[in-house]
């Protein structure tokens, strides 16, 4: 009977390390860095409530960034940012290292928009998940803090010269097709 | 689907970027799909297009209300024919 006790606190404590939980809106403090998880709901085609993590310390958070440098910019083309998303990605697998068997059977998708300089550092990322997964917000602040360490970004062509601040979705990760 | 964000980049805030983001993802599956839509179909699909026009326009009003924004443009609640017909006859896989 204490072996079966023993037994069952043991899974108990094991299956509560990587427990699905549902992220809830708020403002988190992790490492001294703040993130805000903010609630968007369900899509109307889903039942999935999806949230946003972001740094509110970003300085374009509440105003817009400066304005391009000449009074039409032409559009930033995809092609011309070279953001090596294998290395995102390499980034994320390492710090989920543990719950990839999770996500991928919960089939979560994570989405990453990053705001870059145009000397190619990243100045912010903003996060899409669904409220319910494995992911924690602590897990966020490591892939944050080391996405803006390690990655650097190169641009081709001149348009990207016409901004103070250039923009860049990543295709969206889906766990479930790994 | 390049998934760009380009209305809301250079003139938005971060947070008006995010909720134009998020709706793109919402339209594609997360950048995976083309939206189908039809205006005259079951219940339904004339909800999911009401939905759609009403966000559209609403997107479309904040774009024009973004300070210092040269792109803007005095029409508004448009109802978008071309792009609803360009989703609605392109393949949908957009990946």
């Amino acid at each position: 009977m204490k072996k079966l006790i023993v037994l069952s606190l043991a899974i108990c404590m094991f299956s509560s390390c990587y427990a699905q939980k549902a992220i809830q809106a708020d403002l988190y403090k992790i490492n001294g860095k703040r993130f805000k998880v903010t609630d968007y709901g369900a899509a109307a085609n889903s039942d999935k409530i999806r949230i946003g993590i972001n740094n509110p310390d970003y300085k374009y958070e509440n105003v817009p960034p400066p304005l391009p440098k000449v009074e039409f910019p032409y559009p930033m083309q995809k092609k011309d940012i070279h953001l090596d998303n294998d290395k995102v990605k390499k980034i994320i697998f390492e710090v989920l290292k543990s719950k990839l068997k999770y996500l991928k059977i919960n089939s979560e998708i994570l989405s990453l928009s990053f705001s870059l300089s145009e000397n190619g550092t990243v100045l912010n990322i903003n996060y899409f998940l669904n409220q319910k997964t494995y992911i924690s917000v602590k897990d966020i602040a490591e892939i944050d803090e080391r996405i803006k360490s390690e990655i650097r970004v190169n641009f081709t062509g001149v348009d990207y010269l016409q901004y103070y601040v250039i923009n860049y979705s990543m295709p969206a990760i889906f766990f479930g097709k790994l | 689907m390049h998934n760009s964000t380009t209305a809301f980049d250079i003139y938005g805030t971060d947070g008006q970027k995010r909720l134009y983001e998020l709706w793109i993802e919402e339209l594609t599956n997360s950048g995976t799909s083309f939206p189908k839509f039809n205006a005259n179909g079951t219940p339904a699909e004339v909800t999911a297009y009401n939905t759609f026009i009403t966000k559209y326009n609403s997107f479309l009003s904040d774009f024009n209300a973004l300070p210092n924004n040269p792109y803007h443009s005095d029409l508004l609640n448009l109802t978008p024919k071309a792009i609803v017909n360009l989703f609605n006859n392109i393949p949908s896989n957009c990946q």
